[in-house]
């Protein structure tokens, strides 16, 4: 495919700070400055950064969730506009960082993967994709009357995963999905993901400030710091062979084991 | 007689137990580790040598600190040690401090406690303090607020919190879970440091494999309140003994595998 | 329910109240509104159980009937409160900035109003009645309804759950209706258990204050306020009416702890 599925032009996105008093000049937090990003199908990209670093505000300006101040973010070609998300939505999904937060608490996992499916108007029989989307993130059917606080945060994650993943978009943004886990249920999630973008062909924005999570997932990877792209190309090249300062100091920063020098 | 010596430790709340028959020595200056996951027991084991279980909890066996039995000791008791002989850093920077008290007040609060100083001394005690930890600009810090402080920075002064009195042991509880992972480093480097220099016996909780590795020498495995193994880092990393342990060294290896391969690919 | 003492006892007292209200309806002992001077401020006694006010009406009997006065009261409030409240809350949650914010002041200033000074426009315009008191006391309370509301859509509204809705496109009506409300529900029911409480106190310092409920019919505010003079004399008329105040704003504000309770903690119930 020739044009980028997702496209960003000059993003920027400004955030107003509490004025210091009445007569005090407005300032800004510049959250996001300049940033140009190209994403073809079938891309892994990473979005790696500290806190503070924008990337969580980058995510939400892709998905149309928040308003650029500067710039504009395209989707197939075209300007995303206000008006006649249904398309772009359905394309576009996302999985946030805590489980706990990204799933209504008084709903139970049944009316949780339905919710997209109803807003969204998939056309096809609602109950069987949800049976068919709880198998694919490897859920017990039983899980569907279950509610969150119930299920522990790999199960709960693994629903995120299937709530995102039922009304079958096309490209996938996870914020941090797997920083609130333990361990090995992270491994585990992380597999699954890496199995499910391979197999339904998705395209995958992961945002993380794990190096070790995007190099699992990710084949092209930015790094932003304060808001803007310090760094981008192939993990490979940017992990092997850091250009920007900071760069190198993430990478030297990562926790080593001993018996591995 | 060891300097913390915890025998057959076992809390309960309720029916459930999340601390199973627990046992393990610390001589002065040891640095031990306790790694598990969310809910196998870890941050319990901190709360119980440091006397802040909740009421609800039930527990029996035995902790004892420099030959005194903390279990049997009243919470008016407990205070006395609290700060002065054991004290206790932990993981969410933002919440441990009173964000309606400047830092420096918070900072000096032991010192206010157990040794009665002067508040000349007290304010030069904390500057030190501060600075000790690695914060910029120790005389402005102390008149801040909590909320005027970086992550990395409001950790620094739950340690320095922590070291006010020159505690014989200190427990840090996933210190730097909240944090970026190039302020962690930094954070780490001071407790290294802080440790080091006053002979501090530690203990290091964390459910994150290659950061307890570089703190710790001896380090123990908790899994569902149970110690599955107890060893040197050495010797865990070379031979783990239980399954679970395998499982997270094995993983940790492979993570820390895929990633070098990214490195040594440029050099090579 | 054994364990939640706040929402047995806040149900037993309401539930008095509910019982002698509805009891009230088929059969007082006396006509409440029968004057009887031979027996003025009589005291306690096998005929008249809880002693008679100046007048020599039945106090038992006023207290039985004022009890309908008084919930009925409390209940319209509560429907009115709520209703205002909550739409109020939930729309300038909603609305942009700007409208937002001026909708937010304008709470504010019925906030600062008192619920006495309605009644007393009221009262000057359709003379004062149950029914003004009523409205007034239902829009004064509204306002903080409407505030705390509003403080807790917007955090519901920023959470990840509500942000994955707006991700699969969910119009605003269906959040409100399946994201929103559901969420605050527990806390509405805490509120309307306040306001009844507020309800019932403003009633009677209302009645008191003669904005409220007109003479002859029986009030538990009026007869405090009738039974003033008399203190010296007779102390205890004035004991029944304020006891029964006492343990209905209790059961109500009981009930509220107890709903809150055990609508809560369910949640917060965890595995892992």
């Amino acid at each position: 495919m020739n044009t980028p599925i997702l496209e960003t032009h000059s993003l920027g996105r400004d955030f107003k700070l509490p004025r210091a008093s009445v007569t005090a000049k407005q300032q800004l937090r510049h959250a996001v400055v300049d940033v140009n990003i190209s994403i073809n199908a079938g891309d892994r990209l990473g979005i790696v950064g500290e806190s503070g670093s924008g990337k969580t505000t980058l995510a939400k300006l892709l998905l149309h969730l928040d308003q650029p101040t500067s710039g504009s973010v395209n989707f197939m070609g075209q300007k995303l506009q206000s008006a006649d998300m249904g398309d772009f939505r359905r394309q576009v999904q996302i999985i946030f960082q805590d489980p706990r937060s990204s799933l209504d608490p008084r709903m139970i996992v049944e009316q949780i993967i339905r919710e997209p499916l109803e807003c969204l108007n998939f056309n096809q029989n609602h109950q069987a994709r949800i049976d068919e989307v709880m198998q694919q993130v490897e859920l017990d059917f039983v899980i569907q009357s279950r509610y969150p606080h119930e299920l522990s945060g790999g199960q709960r994650q693994r629903v995120a995963i299937a709530r995102a993943l039922a009304a079958k978009p096309s490209v996938l943004v996870a914020d941090e999905p797997v920083s609130a886990l333990d361990v090995l249920v992270r491994e585990e999630v992380l597999q699954l993901l890496n199995r499910l973008i391979e197999q339904l062909g998705l395209t995958l924005v992961l945002i993380s400030h794990d190096l070790s999570v995007i190099a699992q997932l990710c084949d092209k990877v930015v790094v932003m710091q304060n808001g803007r792209i310090i760094e981008s190309g192939a993990t490979q090249s940017v992990f092997g062979n850091p250009q920007h300062q900071f760069t190198r100091q993430l990478i030297a920063a990562v926790p080593q084991l001993p018996t591995l020098k | 007689m060891k300097f913390l010596e915890v025998n057959k430790l076992t809390i309960k709340f309720g029916d459930k137990t999340v601390v199973n028959n627990l046992s393990f020595d610390l001589a002065a200056g040891d640095r031990f580790g306790v790694i598990g996951e969310s809910g196998s027991g870890k941050t319990m084991i901190a709360l119980a040598i440091i006397g802040l279980l909740p009421d609800s909890a039930s527990f029996s066996g035995s902790i004892r600190l420099d030959g005194e039995e903390l279990l049997s000791l009243g919470d008016k008791q407990m205070s006395a040690f609290r700060g002065s002989k054991v004290s206790m850093v932990f993981q969410e920077p933002l919440t441990a401090l009173n964000p309606l008290m400047r830092v420096g007040k918070q900072i000096t609060q032991p010192l206010r406690n157990h040794n009665r100083l002067s508040a000349r001394e007290c304010l030069a005690r904390a500057i030190e303090l501060c600075a000790s930890v690695g914060l910029p600009d120790p005389e402005q810090t102390v008149r801040a607020y909590p909320h005027q402080l970086s992550g990395g920075q409001r950790q620094r002064v739950g340690l320095a919190i922590a070291i006010a009195c020159n505690p014989k042991l200190l427990i840090v509880d996933e210190p730097t879970t909240a944090l970026d992972v190039t302020v962690q480093r930094e954070v780490l480097q001071t407790i290294n440091e802080l440790v080091k220099q006053h002979s501090t016996a530690l203990i290091f909780i964390s459910h994150d494999l290659p950061v307890v590795s570089t703190m710790v020498e001896t380090i123990a495995v908790m899994q569902s309140g149970n110690c599955v193994e107890q060893a040197s880092m050495s010797a865990l990393f070379d031979q783990p003994q239980h399954e679970y342990s395998k499982r997270i060294v094995d993983l940790a290896r492979a993570t820390q595998n895929r990633f070098t391969t990214f490195t040594t690919k440029a050099t090579s | 329910m054994n364990q939640n003492r706040n929402l047995f006892f806040g149900l037993i007292m309401v539930g008095f109240s509910a019982a002698t209200a509805l009891l009230s309806v088929l059969w007082t002992p006396y006509d409440p509104l029968e004057i009887n001077p031979d027996v003025s401020l009589a005291k306690p006694s096998w005929s008249h159980l809880l002693g008679t006010d100046v007048l020599g009406r039945d106090v038992l009997s006023n207290l039985l009937v004022g009890s309908r006065t008084t919930l009925i009261t409390a209940f319209l409030v509560v429907i009115i409160t709520m209703a205002l409240g909550v739409t109020a809350g939930i729309s300038t949650a909603l609305l942009p900035k700007r409208v937002g914010r001026a909708a937010i002041y304008a709470i504010d200033i019925v906030l600062a109003l008192p619920a006495v000074l309605f009644a007393i426009v009221l009262a000057a315009i359709y003379g004062p009645s149950t029914f003004t008191a009523v409205i007034a006391i239902g829009v004064a309370t509204s306002a903080a309804v409407a505030q705390v509301t509003r403080r807790e859509v917007t955090v519901i509204l920023n959470s990840d759950y509500v942000v994955a809705a707006r991700a699969c496109n969910s119009s605003k009506t269906r959040i409100v209706l399946r994201h929103i409300l559901p969420n605050i529900r527990a806390s509405l029911f805490v509120q309307a258990s306040g306001a009844a409480a507020i309800a019932i106190l403003a009633e009677s310092t209302l009645s008191y204050l003669g904005l409220g409920t007109t003479p002859p019919a029986p009030s538990w505010g009026r007869m405090l306020a009738s039974s003033q003079q008399y203190l010296i004399i007779d102390p205890i008329v004035a004991l029944w009416p304020g006891l029964a105040i006492i343990v209905t704003v209790l059961g109500f504000n009981l009930l509220g702890d107890g709903l809150r309770e055990s609508l809560d903690p369910t949640l917060r119930k965890s595995r892992s």
